[in-house]
């Protein structure tokens, strides 16, 4: 009885919202975004990558 | 040099230290990177007329309020936002509208509003952000006087 209720106050399912990691998620979605723009748009993706780079490599 | 020093002097505690700044490392990548992603793609697609015209010298109140809204909704590490910043300086925008997206950025955070009401309570809360957010335009348009 007491297992079930630990069950109760404990085992709540939490929701989506909380579960899901936005970093990840966002990162999983802009980073294909960004490549598919780099590649169908070389001109801009190349200057895009540019920037992106030097960013990253500024960054400690 | 530092870290040579403190492995010398405790081990144990160098090693800790190197948890921790690693664990930080890691939790803060995934959205350094995907932000890094996100200012490539405006510098590279977005035309700098569009920056102008929306947050440039002319933009006026509205660019001002376009920064100060962007800055207080968005979550950037400041070691991003100031060359972000910078970007955005050279493709048009105005003084006064970069000085409202860095001090909304840095005062105002909508982004964590529920974990500062869950800590210090609704009343303490709303009104820090509401009077940043005043002090943050306020400080834009001096800003925005003094250097133009």
């Amino acid at each position: 009885m007491r297992k079930n209720d630990d069950i109760g106050a404990e085992g709540k399912k939490e929701s989506l919202r909380k579960r899901i990691r936005w970093d990840y998620a966002t990162l999983f979605l802009i980073a294909p975004l960004f490549l598919v723009m780099v590649i169908t748009l070389p001109e801009k993706g190349a200057q895009a990558r540019h920037v992106a780079w030097e960013y990253f490599r500024r960054w400690p | 040099m530092l870290l040579l020093l403190s492995v010398v002097k405790d081990q144990r505690k160098t090693a800790a230290a190197l948890r921790v700044a690693y664990k930080g490392f890691v939790r803060f990548l995934p959205s350094v990177l995907a932000i890094i992603l996100v200012v490539g793609l405006i510098v590279g697609f977005v035309p700098p007329k569009v920056i102008a015209q929306a947050i440039g010298k002319n933009s006026g109140a509205q660019g001002v309020a376009i920064a100060s809204f962007l800055g207080a909704v968005l979550f950037i590490p400041v070691i991003i936002a100031f060359p972000l910043a910078r970007s955005l300086l050279d493709m048009g925008a105005g003084y006064m509208a970069t000085a409202a997206f860095i001090t909304t950025l840095t005062m105002v955070g909508f982004v964590f509003l529920p974990l500062e009401i869950k800590e210090l309570g609704k009343k303490f809360a709303i009104a820090r952000n509401a009077l940043s957010f005043v002090a943050a335009v306020a400080i834009a348009v001096v800003v925005g006087v003094i250097v133009g």
